[in-house]
């Protein structure tokens, strides 16, 4: 299905470049992770991360299948907007800048960003927030295991279900062995590979084939696809925007770096790293662009980014796109696998099965969940049931819906419960609706603009009248100590 | 419109190459709002993609040959396009053509849900901006006499 028949490498060195790319993240992690026995190292990398590793991993984590391979597919479907919509993702990023530094001064012990909205709108928002959540970081999962099983089928041939398992499978391991220091180490070494591999596939690109082939054979094959008008990409643009937004405002995988970054140093890193990150997914996305001059065959979409840069490079950029690719995922899957590990440890074991757990408990409990969340995933990544972009921009109507909630519940006393449970339920509905009537470029728009009603609707009807101080709670280990 | 289709298709059909494994070839969509869509298909043998912009394939252009089992169509303007699959070896046409009709949304509507999500992100982008401004927990005016 889907699958091709004719990929550039060998499968024999397909497997070396995994085999040895696996064993450094797996020592790198063990290293990185050797002396993380405490909760707060292992999975907060004991809040003391600094400036530049802060950037790397914030940009690390952003740049993941989403960038390297969803955005040439973006720009294979939408065009010239599709590639700088993409880039909107960065606003995302920027906007949480000042998000992070007012989330760390005002829960210097917080864990989760279940933590701020059970304690900012009660339980009852707190399990709506958390099934959003979960769905989002499990879409989120699947969708960098399939690009994993896509890449490296489309790459060298080696069956999607066996890639798909063998990065899930190395990424799981030293997550598991390093924690949270483990993740943001690796993504230092894993932003720099990303950036290296990406700029040079570009440069490379257009050297090989040049502008004027690639916008002459775009505009007589393709030719809405340098069309600024045309309508659905329109609509896109600030669905992404939005979808970035609410990836971000909500995610675990950014509030954990909020609480685990040295005080003063959040804001700066977020902001660094949403300018850092913006043009990555032009460049990637300018990727899908040769496709009409290469008469290439793109059997999915989503294949498009390692189909045409391994055509155009040969065998050696199909290695370097193989490592780069492999960087981004590992780096976004490692990630989302801890930060979703703490929000099911701290959320749902601690607060709802276990609420005596010491902090020993919560740090085994945590490495028990991060391969129990491996397992899931793959479960869900073998049936492969849609296109990488139609699974990321699914989750868009959940994650936009509590774009509001979390905002005006940050810096608004005013902002109620019931406009946040409202936002969230009938903004992810709403989303849902527009995404099967209308398409999956407008689920984020809808879902964040409903639930934006919502949430002024409550603030204007009942206004409530929070305390900032409640928001500061124990960690779990003072808590016993207490 | 579907009455020459219906017509094409039975004529075309006596035809199709007779074969031991079922050959298919599906859309992912019958109407394109976006301009683009997947195409699908089975067969054991290499096959030609040809895609034409009449049901009896007067303009017949091939868009593909080989092996692999789908292509991804984008970037199209409005119009109706038939697909067929023909054997690469003999040129017999092995499957029924499919029919997929590309409609682009209307520009309207487009700029409206422009509108609503610009609408959107200045509003969220206010509430952060006017909400750092007037903290009125403490923290931020800490944070910046510590500076």
């Amino acid at each position: 299905m889907n699958a091709v028949t004719d990929a550039i490498l060998n499968p024999a060195i397909g497997w070396s470049v995994l085999a040895g790319f696996s064993v450094l993240w797996v020592f790198l992690g063990w290293y990185w992770g050797r002396n993380a026995d405490a909760l707060d190292d292992y999975v907060l990398a004991g809040r003391r991360v600094g400036l530049a590793l802060g950037v790397a991993t914030a940009m690390a984590t952003w740049v993941t299948s989403n960038t390297t391979m969803a955005a040439p597919q973006i720009a294979l479907q939408m065009g010239v907007w599709g590639m700088f919509g993409y880039s909107l993702g960065a606003v995302g990023l920027m906007m949480f800048a000042p998000l992070a530094g007012r989330i760390r001064r005002l829960m210097p012990g917080g864990y989760t960003s279940g933590d701020f909205v059970r304690l900012r709108y009660g339980k009852t928002a707190w399990r709506v927030f958390l099934v959003i959540s979960l769905c989002y970081s499990l879409g989120w999962l699947v969708s960098m295991g399939m690009a994993g099983g896509v890449l490296i089928n489309a790459l060298t041939g080696i069956p999607y279900h066996y890639g798909m398992t063998v990065i899930l499978a190395i990424c799981v391991s030293y997550t598991l062995l390093g924690g949270f220091r483990a993740v943001i180490g690796t993504d230092f070494v894993q932003a720099v590979l990303i950036l290296v591999g990406v700029v040079l596939i570009a440069v490379l690109a257009i050297g090989n084939i040049g502008f004027e082939a690639i916008h002459s054979a775009a505009l007589e094959r393709r030719p809405e696809l340098l069309n600024l008008l045309m309508p659905a990409a329109i609509m896109f643009l600030f669905n992404n925007l939005l979808f970035g937004v609410g990836e971000i405002f909500h995610s675990n995988v950014w509030w954990s770096r909020a609480f685990s970054f040295r005080e003063g140093v959040g804001g700066k890193a977020y902001l660094l790293a949403g300018l850092l990150w913006a043009p990555i997914p032009i460049v990637a996305g300018f990727i899908a662009l040769p496709v009409p001059a290469l008469g290439l065959n793109v059997p999915a979409a989503d294949m498009v980014g390692p189909l045409v840069a391994a055509n155009i490079l040969g065998a050696t950029g199909a290695v370097l796109v193989l490592i780069m690719v492999f960087s981004a995922l590992s780096s976004s899957l490692d990630s989302l696998l801890a930060a979703t590990s703490i929000l099911v440890v701290e959320d749902i074991y601690r607060r709802h099965i276990n609420p005596a757990a010491d902090a020993p408990t919560l740090r085994r409990a945590t490495s028990r969940v991060i391969v129990g969340l491996g397992l899931l995933t793959w479960m869900l990544c073998a049936p492969r049931i849609a296109t990488l972009a139609e699974l990321l921009y699914f989750t868009g109507a959940f994650v936009a819906s509590t774009i509001w909630p979390i905002a005006a519940g940050l810096f608004l006393r005013r902002a109620n419960t019931a406009g946040a449970i409202t936002g969230m339920v009938v903004g992810s509905a709403a989303g849902l609706y527009s995404y099967f009537a209308i398409g999956f470029y407008v689920a984020a728009l809808v879902g964040a603009a409903v639930s934006m009603l919502c949430v002024i609707i409550g603030i204007i009807a009942a206004p409530a009248s929070f305390e900032w101080r409640l928001l500061s709670e124990p960690e779990p280990a003072k808590e016993h100590a207490a | 419109m579907a009455l020459p289709i219906v017509l094409a298709l039975a004529c075309t059909h006596g035809a199709f190459a007779q074969s031991g494994d079922p050959v298919t070839l599906t859309s992912d969509t019958e109407i394109a709002t976006a301009g683009y869509f997947q195409l699908l298909w089975e067969a054991a043998e290499p096959i030609r993609l040809v895609e034409s912009t009449t049901a009896d394939f007067d303009d017949p252009h091939t868009v593909y040959e080989g092996s692999d089992s789908g292509h991804t169509v984008s970037g199209r303007a409005d119009g109706t396009l038939f697909y067929r699959l023909e054997s690469a070896a003999t040129g017999a046409v092995l499957v029924e053509p499919v029919r997929v009709v590309v409609a682009h949304h209307p520009i309207a509507r487009a700029f409206t849900f422009f509108g609503v999500g610009a609408l959107v992100f200045v509003a969220t982008a206010m509430l952060i901006l006017i909400g750092i401004r007037t903290a009125d927990d403490g923290t931020e005016r800490a944070a910046r006499s510590t500076r």
